[in-house]
């Protein structure tokens, strides 16, 4: 029993002194963020002319527009398309904090898109809390969830394959605690009524696709922008030094353990707000799609096709993989209807398998550095680059 | 709610848990000689369940023989897959392992769902549905067989491991590779020869549970989620720990079971396996390796 009280204590304990550290720090990052926002903006800026050509540029330069006009000129489809892979680049980039900044593989990070999907659906249904205010709860409670899951999954003495497991135990929790709940909707899931007026509402995150497009192209790029800021930290470079050696890192006075568990931490919080975008877009929530493994799969898909560990390649591989998997799931739907009486819907979650698994043999690098290398969008390297 | 009621139910899920800790012992197997997460693990049972079904339903026979074909069959696919596939990533780091295994475990659970469809189908062998009593416990035929060949085969495993050359050569392998090599084994081969026995063990005890619970390709990420529950608990790459790991989850889905419902039934293990990790992060079986840096 002695043990067990010892680590209940320590846990107590260490869970107080973190959220004192973590308000101080707060309170101290509040007074210094437009600085840090601008500082980081500028960053990006220049790394942005740093590592790139000048046919990179110049590509940059003419996806641009094409991005901002997009819904004047896409059908309905198209937007579609590209609402889902902005949100898969947001998202990628999310995970790609804890996988490739900070060397730990997570399968379960549905868990925290379905419960920032969960609190504004709920907040909003329950106690009529719109979508941007919701995120005051959500993020950090997402933030706190991760910092329990790297807690636990980065003990010391685990390794990588721990913690992708203890990650696959808490989205179980999540799906069973989500299909249980009264508040939850039970298996049922939550359903958002449609929107009571026509017409586009920013600050409810109601209207068009066009509105949704606009909001997660902002969020998309913003989170791009803050993953910069954040690899060019203090805390990101002890991040990756966690990820190169442990054992040098340590040495080096990095601790390793709280350098994983803030990594999953910022990485949850970040994932928080894409829930909150899909419970609004898709309008309906349900426990067994959102907490599962296909869902994980989706979210890690983009950023190892695209390139783990690199702050462009989530974006590619989102804007490769995702209108592949809707054009998947188009065809088994139409299958399905056509009278072919066989289900194909898991030919997605199988085609999303074998691209992965082509990816880890063929391409480990990703596609990204290949691509910048192949179409000299990048200095060659040894001419310095971005992380 | 007698004591011999929640007896009863207890001797089940020990039961039960017996082919978990087979099929964990597959897992563990794997990862302990390879060195990766077999995340196909749901796959592979799936496989061996749908294999013993249809020995039931096409040839009316009791699905027990089909345990050596699918044995022997996934012995060598899974000695293939090591050889050609996964070795060519043997020592390569975790991040570049995992998104395989990952691709591999998803194109093995939704490649049986596309082949098989998604029904559920019985394989219960004919006529075998009465229940044994002894005092006030009573037993499932069908689960007590079940348990029994789990418990055999489990101990021709331990036999292999510490009697047989192939069998302190995968050990060796496991403990340390480099030190295998330098010894003259052949590394690669008894990887891939691993590999092959991991799937072998958890296709067979996909046959048993096949006989004692239901049948559809979906249950797949299930029974996977069941079996690294198993592991951490135990301790990965521990066969004592699957074993312990797999009663203990046996008895504790029993039990949540019959007292929190059937669709709540994995919530107890989750639980165990978590609060095992706040007070041994190895799992039951690792005494040292808590202490040890990476």
């Amino acid at each position: 029993m002695r043990p067990a009280v010892l680590v209940l204590r320590n846990a107590l304990g260490t869970a107080l002194w973190l959220g004192l550290a973590l308000l101080a720090r707060l309170a101290r990052l509040a007074g210094s963020l437009p600085d840090r926002a601008i500082q980081g903006l500028m960053d990006l800026w220049a790394d942005l002319l740093a590592a790139t050509t000048w046919r990179g540029r110049l590509l940059g330069l003419a996806l641009l527009p094409v991005l901002v006009t997009l819904p004047g000129w896409a059908g309905p489809a198209t937007l579609s398309v590209m609402i889902s892979a902005l949100w898969f680049a947001y998202v990628g980039q999310a995970w790609n904090l804890m996988a490739g900044f900070a060397g730990r593989f997570s399968l379960g990070h549905c868990l925290f898109v379905g419960l920032g999907a969960y609190l504004a659906a709920g907040l909003f249904l329950h106690h009529g809390v719109g979508p941007w205010p919701g995120l005051l709860l959500s993020v950090p409670a997402a933030a706190a969830m991760g910092a329990l899951v790297g807690a636990l999954g980065c003990r010391r003495g685990l390794g990588p394959v721990h913690f992708a497991l203890i990650t696959l135990v808490f989205v179980e929790l999540a799906r069973l605690a989500a299909g249980h709940l009264e508040w939850s909707g039970g298996l049922d899931g939550l359903v958002l009524p449609p929107p009571s007026q026509p017409g586009n509402a920013p600050l409810a995150l109601r209207g068009t696709p066009a509105l949704f497009y606009y909001v997660i192209l902002a969020m998309a790029g913003l989170a791009l922008a803050l993953c910069r800021l954040l690899t060019g930290s203090a805390t990101g470079y002890r991040w990756r030094a966690a990820r190169e050696d442990p054992a040098a890192a340590a040495a080096a006075g990095v601790d390793v353990h709280r350098a994983r568990i803030s990594a999953m931490a910022v990485s949850a919080a970040l994932t928080a707000p894409a829930g909150m975008f899909q419970a609004f877009y898709a309008g309906a929530l349900a426990p067994d799609q959102l907490f599962s493994l296909t869902r994980s799969v989706e979210i890690l898909l983009g950023p190892v096709v695209g390139g783990v560990g690199t702050l462009f390649g989530p974006v590619l591989g989102a804007l490769v993989v995702s209108p592949l998997g809707d054009a998947l799931s188009d065809l088994s739907a139409r299958y399905l209807s056509s009278g072919g009486g066989h289900d194909l819907s898991a030919l997605r979650p199988f085609c999303y398998g074998a691209v992965l698994a082509a990816v880890a043999l063929l391409l480990p690098g990703g596609l990204w550095p290949w691509l910048a290398r192949k179409l000299r969008l990048t200095p060659p390297p040894g001419a310095g680059g971005p992380p | 709610m007698s004591l011999a009621f929640y007896l009863n139910i207890v001797t089940g899920g020990l039961l039960t848990g017996l082919v978990y800790g087979l099929a964990a012992l597959g897992l563990a197997l794997i990862f302990n000689v390879v060195g990766v997460i077999n995340l196909a693990h749901g796959g592979v049972l799936v496989a061996g369940m749908l294999a013993a079904s249809w020995v039931a339903a096409a040839r009316g026979a009791d699905p027990l023989l089909a345990l050596p074909a699918v044995a022997a069959g996934l012995f060598v696919a899974g000695f293939l897959l090591q050889r050609l596939v996964i070795g060519r990533l043997d020592g390569s780091p975790e991040s570049r392992r995992l998104p395989l295994m990952l691709g591999i475990g998803l194109m093995a659970m939704n490649g049986l769902v596309l082949l098989a469809g998604p029904n559920g189908r019985a394989a219960h062998p004919p006529n075998a549905a009465d229940a044994l009593s002894a005092g006030p416990l009573l037993f499932d035929r069908l689960e007590l067989r079940a348990a029994l060949i789990a418990l055999m085969v489990t101990a021709v495993l331990v036999f292999f491991f510490n009697v047989s050359r192939t069998g302190k050569a995968l050990r060796a392998c496991a403990d340390s590779p480099f030190g295998a090599r330098v010894a003259g084994l052949d590394v690669a081969r008894l990887r891939a020869v691993a590999f092959g026995l991991g799937a072998a063990v958890t296709g067979t005890a996909g046959c048993l549970l096949a006989q004692i619970g239901p049948v559809r390709p979906a249950l797949a990420p299930g029974h996977a989620l069941t079996a690294f529950v198993i592991v951490l608990i135990g301790g990965l790459g521990s066969v004592e720990g699957a074993l312990f790991g797999g009663l203990a989850v046996g008895v504790a889905e029993a039990l949540g079971d019959t007292l929190l419902g059937p669709d709540l039934k994995s919530l107890p293990g989750c639980l165990l396996a978590l609060l095992i990790l706040l007070w041994r992060p190895g799992g039951f079986a690792a005494v040292t390796s808590s202490e040890t840096a990476e």
